[in-house]
């Protein structure tokens, strides 16, 4: 047998083939360069929508197996052209540069949460919410914004991660069809669960409707906000996340202290102009990535659904675990320093607690990143530097790279804590602040304590699940996630009825250890078969 | 306005009953075809009870009662008995729901369904399939439709009027309920009591969201009115005929009390003066004084039917549970039976008897979860249970070890809330005087039980006619010698004999008062099953339908219910605290009464009795020192009959109403910021609002 690698590529021998399977053999060859095996042309073969009527009709062959098997046999024979893959040109940059730009791309996500706390902190006024708003208010705003985030938790997974599959398929037209479709889909669906949620206040009354309306506009103006920033995620423009939040805090601060805009009226212009200018930027970019436009065929709308159900489940499942304990927190009285009037009453001393814990968070965010995108880069270049026979060598050498990336995020751990008490101790010292009293509650400091601790378990959580991820794992991610969020629930629920409110942060911390564990036994599986996850995830 | 937020509680109340007990365990499983629909609905509610006050006690330990955790406990109920009942796992019918409801979207979203057609095709097979059976049985709906209308019509009258909770015992179970919103069971100062029906109306209220004022004031009609529905079931399965239902259900239905059905069960009274108590019993309605409502056995029959009160939803299981172990008893009699035909004719087939087998088992378990429901609701009605368990052994005459076994289950399984005197050991005192304490209500509900000069004390009751008169059909009954008469004589005479065994000397085993309720509801059986039997005689048809008319006719439609009305407090006040909670935020108010309202403040505002506020607030003062915006204070103009003993000692109701008034009247005179909130024929409700920076200045 003959060794295809030695053959002209330029000069092919006849096939044993009729004409046309010759050309089929051809197109095959093109398409997935040398054949592993005939297997993989079988696969090929299928993919390309033939059937075994086709291969009887059309080939003269038995059945789609002897065809792949007939053009494996010709390929083996020299009877194609193919061309060896020449090794991927990588620029040579330097770690740390590479580090600080990943590290950057990871803190995009978070600069606009940061902006919004100095804004606040600074002017009293954020694009959503206000030092100086009550508390009927501050809880309207508060579950506006955790059901926005929770409802289009899924819609953003959606639109982000079929956009980009279209991206890397080289179908920019598809990628920005499929993304504008989601997107509409997903403000559809955003204002019909409206319908369901008055009808339910108007039935049990749970809230006044005072509260209601008012978290009502918050919900859809954060919710289009939250979709199209997905679609700014889409077009990897996320530094636009933080030019359309500074131009919407510009926006608030001069209705508020220029024109003496009432908190509401100055937030309302906010995101107004949030909402507005984030479109406007994701489809002018979109429209540029999708010109000039191809005539492509869209897919189904059920097969839109179904084949992007397991993200959109995970995008629900995930955002709803990071709100959980707040959540729970508010719905419970035991132990409250107040009188909560209603079912659902935000607590500052419980809020201060986890957005002060939140800084682990925002400086871990970019160590998890670069994690996640060396990852992705790496797997390629190493996978096509060993040879197949080799594979234990490769699995051998990927345990140690996810071990190192380990310890480098529990170093960095150790950092995020230490700044992160130091920024709650500098706080503590500053007795101007509005937020001053508050801050030095004991129930501030527990929670800020524990959600230290679970939000460093999260993000080691969130480093496998984005590799998993990576790898096309979204089943394992949403059962992880689906039982973290279980855990969460029962241990925040409970903890927060029969201990203390505030004890709903020990759901967060339940969750986000369950998280880590069946992300890394995930990730342990994963790796010790890296060779056929990679495989089978592109 | 209050009428209908009355309406609109009546449908919250009854669609969540309605979801507990039918939708639940219809989702869960088929009815058993050894059950018919109201032994099912029967066992449903029974069981449903004990699994939610179970269910309850420990979710209210660690304090996580709420919608939420129902639901779940209501889907593993579902999942788990589908499972069990399919032999598959719950894992492998949830992924089918899973993977249908999937299928179900996707094919909506292709628009392969058409949801409208569905819809009408799913009506057009729902009529056709239960078309044929409404038809068949439209009269015997229609009866059970008129007995229900009959009994709600006259049971939510008082509710429907008036906004107070009638007895005051309704308030301490609301105070009950709103100690459970908070997680505890033990109120350490009375310490445990049963907890069936508060948990009950928690889950209602859970579910719904129902105004708990509301909750409290039409609840214990819905179950009244399934007091009446138990007796008109127990009738039909008794005599084997609707008639029966029909005349016991009506019968029981319309026993309201009152002057002209005085000569029913006549009057009662507790004294220790024998010779006062004939005179009293003796006296004619008319010249009875007004205060004494008591005094008629049957409108306090038919009064504790129109409030919430444990005992009475205790008691709608009563018959069920003693029908259901009847009907076990006579299944297993006739497997026995079937068996010995099988053994003597030789085996000549293999016939299994399957679904008889099954038969005594789901009425044993029946049996079982109606005595551990009771159990759990009210103690007290445990009594009459074990006698009318002993009658049916007696008359059954079969299976007493499985009778006591599921009994004794049943009690064991309802008596859950008996474990809290582990965390309470100390609580209750024999001094019956005292309010509290478990010994004290024991002494209470069991006369025999009470020592010292509460022991003398004794309550007679009238021998009427009519009692002479059905314990003489009952007599006649018995005498036919069937099972189902007998019993139903037997039930009667047992009860009777309770009824009246303390003017002969007797052991007053339950409080007459509270025997004379199960006494009416089995003489309305005892009428019910004797006219089936008379109705079987064509030419006493006739006479019969004459007696039902001329019952009809004793009938009171006016007048009587109104003694019901506001027994104790005005409506006013009860409908001003409704009106405060739904049109001010929470823990922006206090209220000022006279006293009882403080359990329906409590979770919503504050509330401060007239006497401790009129001790420690000047009207003359620059500013009223409760830090709260708004302050309401009721007045009653004419001051209720009821009184607190606590303050009754030192001041009567109407000094502190008077006294009240005189307050307001001066606060008005230094202060602009007074206004009336309600106002009526008896109460006055002032309001004082102030502004924020006035309110800054007091307090948070």
């Amino acid at each position: 047998m003959s060794n295809p690698q030695d053959t002209d590529p330029s000069s092919p021998r006849p096939s044993a083939l009729g004409p046309r399977p010759s050309e089929l053999g051809q197109q095959i060859i093109d398409l997935i360069g040398i054949p592993k095996d005939q297997w993989e042309i079988a696969a090929q073969l299928e993919v390309m929508g033939l059937r075994d009527a086709d291969a009887r009709s059309d080939y003269g062959s038995r059945d789609l197996f002897d065809l792949a098997r007939q053009i494996h046999d010709d390929f083996q024979q020299g009877r194609f052209r193919y061309e060896i893959e020449g090794e991927d040109v990588t620029p040579r940059v330097s770690p740390v540069v590479r580090f600080l730009k990943n590290y950057a791309t990871g803190l995009t996500f978070s600069l606009p949460m940061a902006l919004q706390a100095v804004a606040m902190l600074t002017w009293g006024y954020g694009v959503w919410g206000a030092i100086d708003m009550d508390l009927r208010i501050g809880s309207a705003i508060a579950l506006g914004f955790i059901a926005s985030y929770i409802v289009t938790g899924g819609f953003m997974q959606t639109i982000v991660r079929r956009g980009l599959f279209y991206v890397y398929q080289q179908e920019p037209w598809l990628a920005r069809w499929t993304a504008l479709r989601s997107w509409s889909i997903a403000l559809r669906v955003v204002i019909a669960l409206l319908v369901p949620a008055l009808a339910i206040n108007a039935i049990f009354h749970p809230l006044p409707w005072s509260i209601v309306l008012t978290a009502a506009a918050y919900y859809v103006a954060l919710s289009i906000l939250w979709l199209n920033w997905a679609l700014i995620y889409l077009v990897r423009k996320t530094w636009l996340f933080l030019l359309t939040t500074a131009v919407a805090l510009a926006a608030v601060l001069l209705a508020a202290k220029g024109f003496d805009a009432s908190p509401v009226m100055a937030n309302a212009i906010g995101l107004v102009v949030a909402d507005t200018l984030s479109f406007g930027l994701a489809l002018y970019h979109l429209n540029r990535l999708a010109a000039p436009r191809p005539v492509v065929k869209p897919p189904r709308l059920t097969i839109l659904v179904y084949s992007t159900s397991r993200f959109f489940l995970y995008g629900m499942l995930y955002n709803t675990f990071l709100f959980t304990d707040r959540v729970i927190a508010w719905t419970s009285s035991t132990g409250r320093e107040d009188f909560p009037p209603y079912g659902f009453w935000l607590n500052v001393r419980y809020e201060l607690g986890m957005d002060l814990a939140l800084v682990v968070v925002m400086l871990l965010s970019g160590v998890v990143e670069h994690a996640a995108q060396r990852f992705s880069e790496s797997l390629i270049p190493a996978e096509k530097r060993i040879k197949s026979i080799d594979a234990p060598q490769f699995l051998d050498a990927s345990r140690a790279e996810y071990r190192r990336r380990f310890f480098l995020l529990a170093g960095a751990s150790v950092v995020a804590v230490v700044a992160a008490i130091a920024v709650m101790l500098a706080l503590r010292q500053a007795t101007s602040l509005p937020i001053y009293s508050a801050l030095s509650t004991t129930t501030t400091m527990r929670v800020f304590a524990v959600a230290t601790v679970a939000y460093v378990v999260f993000m080691f959580a969130l480093q496998n699940v984005l590799m998993l991820l990576t790898l096309s794992r979204v089943e394992m991610v949403a059962r992880a996630v689906a039982i973290a969020l279980a855990v969460n629930i029962v241990t925040g629920f409970v903890a927060s009825r029969a201990i203390h409110y505030s004890a709903a942060v020990v759901g967060l911390l339940a969750g986000a250890i369950a998280l880590a564990f069946l992300t890394a036994r995930s990730m342990r599986g994963v790796l010790g078969e890296l060779d056929y996850h990679y495989y089978a995830a592109y | 306005m209050y009428a209908l937020l009355g309406i609109d509680t009546v449908l919250r109340i009854t669609a969540a009953l309605l979801f507990l007990f039918v939708a639940v365990p219809a989702l869960a499983r088929r009815r058993p075809a050894v059950l018919d629909r109201m032994e099912w609905f029967w066992w449903c509610l029974a069981a449903g009870m004990t699994l939610i006050t179970v269910a309850g006690q420990i979710l209210t330990l660690l304090n996580v009662f709420s919608a939420g955790t129902l639901l779940l406990v209501a889907a593993i109920v579902i999942l788990t008995v589908r499972a069990r009942v399919s032999g598959r796992s719950v894992t492998s019918i949830l992924l089918d729901l899973y993977r249908a409801v999937v299928l179900f979207s996707l094919n909506i979203l292709e628009g392969r369904v058409n949801v409208r057609r569905r819809l009408r095709r799913g009506l057009r097979n729902l009529r056709r399939s239960i078309g044929p059976a409404l038809s068949a049985s439209r009269w015997t709906l229609a009866g059970w439709a008129f007995i229900v209308a009959a009994a709600a019509a006259v049971r939510l009258y008082r509710p429907f009027v008036t906004a107070n909770l009638g007895f005051s015992d309704t308030y301490v179970h609301l105070y009950l309920i709103r100690l459970l919103e908070q997680g505890r069971q033990v109120d350490p100062a009375w310490g445990p009591y049963p907890r069936g029906m508060h948990f009950l109306l928690y889950a209602i209220h859970e579910l719904t969201n129902v105004d708990p004022i509301l909750l409290m004031n039409f609840f214990g009609p819905i179950a009244g009115v399934l007091m009446t529905l138990a007796v008109a079931d127990a009738a039909r399965r008794l005599a084997g005929r609707f008639t029966a239902a029909l005349v016991a259900g009506v019968l029981f239905a319309t026993m309201i009390g009152g002057g002209i059905q005085y000569f029913l069960f006549g009057g009662s009274i507790a004294t220790a003066d024998a010779g006062e108590a004939r005179t009293f019993i003796a006296t004619a309605y008319r010249d009875l004084p007004p205060t004494s409502g008591e005094f008629d056995v049957l409108l306090t029959v038919f009064q504790r039917q129109t409030a919430t009160l444990p005992q009475e939803l205790a008691i709608v299981l009563l018959f069920p549970a003693v029908m259901f172990l009847f009907a076990a008893s006579r299944a297993h009699g006739r497997v026995d039976e079937e068996h010995s035909e099988d053994s003597t004719a030789d085996a000549r087939t293999d016939r299994q008897p399957t679904t008889d087998n099954r038969q005594p088992f789901w009425h044993l378990s029946g049996y079982l979860f109606c005595t551990s429901a009771i159990a759990a609701t009210h103690p007290g009605v445990v009594i009459p249970l074990i006698l009318l368990s002993g009658v049916t052994v007696l008359v059954t005459r079969r299976h007493v070890k499985e009778a006591l076994i599921a009994g004794a289950i049943g009690v064991v399984l309802g008596s859950t809330w008996m474990l809290g005197y582990i965390a309470y050991p100390n609580t209750g005192s024999r001094n019956i005087e005292s309010a509290s304490g478990s010994s004290s209500a024991a002494a209470y509900y069991f006369p025999f039980l009470r020592t010292g000069d509460t022991a003398r004390i004794v309550t007679y009751v009238a021998i009427t006619p009519f009692l002479i008169a059905c314990v003489a059909v009952a007599l006649a009954l018995l005498a036919r010698r069937r099972s189902a008469p007998a019993w139903t004589s037997l039930a009667v005479l047992t009860f009777t004999l309770t009824h009246v065994a303390s003017r002969f000397g007797l052991p007053e085993i339950v409080e007459v008062r509270r025997n004379a309720s199960w006494l009416a509801m089995a003489v309305a059986i005892l009428l019910g099953v004797a006219m089936a039997e008379l109705m079987r005689v064509r030419a006493v048809r006739f006479v019969a339908a004459v007696i039902l008319a001329v019952w009809l006719t004793t009938v009171p439609l006016s007048g009587v219910q109104d003694k019901l009305v506001n027994y104790s407090g005005y409506s006013a006040t009860a409908y001003a605290v409704i009106r405060i909670q739904r049109k001010l935020e929470p823990f922006t108010w206090t209220l000022i009464t006279y006293g009882q309202e403080f359990p329906m403040v409590l979770g919503k505002g504050f509330h401060m009795a007239a006497v401790d506020f009129l001790d420690r607030y000047d009207p003359e003062a620059t500013s009223l020192d409760i830090p709260t915006r708004h302050v309401f204070i009721a007045v009653e103009k004419t001051p209720h009959p009821f009184q607190i003993n606590t303050w009754a000692s030192r001041f009567s109701r109407a000094d502190i109403e008077q006294r009240l008034q005189t307050w307001c009247f001066l606060y008005q005179l230094n202060h602009k910021d007074m206004r009336i909130f309600l106002d009526d024929e008896h109460v006055r409700v002032y309001a004082i609002e102030r502004t924020p920076p006035a309110q800054g200045r007091i307090g948070p």
